[in-house]
């Protein structure tokens, strides 16, 4: 099973738009996919593929309750459906998940169990056989780095990385390097990235030396992104992939839309290689 | 972090992440007891494998199984899988006791994880004085 966790340090670079569209490639390429949506913030991915009505429902059963063994009902039921990319939604509870998650782990530990609470989500995903069930999982953290994070990164080991083509995110990405470097350590893991993707690239020249410097530092750059807001504000106002909405919603191609789609289908697919190549 | 494809986190029950592991039900943790290590040493457990776990030479494919169990595995948690149990003071007291008292019969380390499985194992060959203690407990009273 491909699996990857869709992350940057700095917000408001299409985290949710590019994790929900890569997903949407997948599945046009033939893929079963799985997308879990961490991200408790009202323009999530869930809302985005409008799955998101159980979000404020207490007697809901959610994700955060099978992470601290307290599930109401079978994973499965967690699971919805939109334009054919199946979606564990996000649910307002995990806004608290570290405090539930900690409370968790000082439960075990009067119990003498060790019980780490970063790597919850692999055991509940492992126990669900999603890795069975599914040829692509695609995780969408929130953006700040807690423990939905480290769960997200632990749970799928490699990232894909949204950049904004600028000082600032280049900063993003170097910050994020220290980050996951100390939960590698902290966690034993290894983590890899599939890919860096430059979003709302214009071609300037201050751009492409971001860039420039992003490669020369070793990270694969296998598309870009142009800026498309009337594609993605589109997309948020109607609740569907950039695929539906230039399917559905509009009355005439426009090729520079249509190029933005192949871009993300030939994304799905270089990230796809990325993985069963070196693997 | 490195540019590329690292390790599959799905590929096989691995113990970094076995280790950590509660199973919540009693039939999942059967079906992966042979292949996923488990627990902290000081954790109670009561899964004893009636074999001992067989162990593959990666570079020949050969089993080997002659070495006695605490000798033929790569760790305390090899092959064990972590269960919680319900245990009143005394007794887990007791247990710190039993690890004292088998260390000093022994004259060297003994895990605690091996004392409580050995104990459980013994009480599974004497079920009589099970049901004696369950007796005394109450049970059978009627």
């Amino acid at each position: 099973m491909l699996a990857y966790t869709v992350y940057s340090e700095a917000g408001g670079v299409g985290k949710t738009t590019l994790a929900a569209n890569l997903a949407k490639a997948e599945v046009r390429a033939g893929r079963d996919v799985l997308v879990v949506d961490l991200d408790t913030q009202e323009a999530s991915l869930s809302y985005l593929l409008d799955v998101a009505e159980d979000r404020d429902n207490e007697n809901a059963d959610s994700l955060l309750r099978h992470m601290i063994d307290r599930p109401r009902d079978e994973f499965q039921d967690l699971i919805k459906t939109s334009e054919g990319i199946d979606i564990v939604p996000s649910h307002n509870i995990l806004e608290y998940a570290s405090k539930h998650l900690r409370r968790r782990e000082e439960e075990a530990a009067d119990f003498g169990e060790s019980w780490n609470p970063n790597k919850q989500l692999l055991r509940v995903l492992r126990e669900a056989g999603v890795h069975e069930t599914y040829d692509t999982l695609i995780i969408d953290p929130p953006a700040s780095a807690d423990v939905k994070l480290h769960n997200a990164i632990h749970a799928t080991r490699h990232l894909v990385i949204p950049f904004e083509p600028s000082g600032k995110g280049y900063e993003s990405v170097r910050g994020l390097d220290q980050l996951v470097s100390g939960l590698e350590e902290q966690l034993s893991i290894e983590v890899g990235v599939l890919a860096v993707v430059p979003n709302r690239y214009k071609g300037t020249n201050d751009q492409d030396r971001f860039l420039a410097e992003l490669r020369d530092d070793g990270w694969d750059i296998p598309v870009k992104l142009r800026e498309r807001s009337s594609l993605l504000e589109g997309c948020w106002a109607e609740q569907c992939t950039a695929f539906r909405y230039i399917e559905a919603h509009r009355d005439r191609e426009r090729e520079h839309e249509m190029d933005t789609l192949e871009k993300l289908d030939d994304l799905a697919e270089r990230i796809r290689e990325t993985q069963v190549v070196e693997a | 972090m490195k540019q590329g494809s690292a390790d599959d986190p799905f590929a096989d029950t691995e113990q970094d992440t076995a280790s950590d592991e509660e199973s919540s039900t009693r039939q999942k943790a059967a079906e992966t007891e042979q292949d996923t290590p488990a627990t902290g040493d000081d954790v109670v457990e009561t899964s004893a494998p009636t074999e001992e776990p067989q162990e593959r030479d990666s570079s020949t494919g050969v089993q080997r199984q002659s070495l006695p169990y605490i000798h033929s595995r790569n760790g305390v948690k090899d092959g064990r899988t972590q269960r919680p149990v319900f245990l009143r003071e005394h007794i887990e007291t007791g247990i710190d006791d039993l690890v004292d008292h088998v260390e000093a019969e022994f004259g060297e380390d003994v895990y605690k994880t091996d004392v409580t499985e050995a104990a459980m194992a013994v009480a599974q060959e004497n079920p009589e004085l099970v049901a004696a203690k369950l007796e005394e407990w109450g049970y059978g009273w009627s």
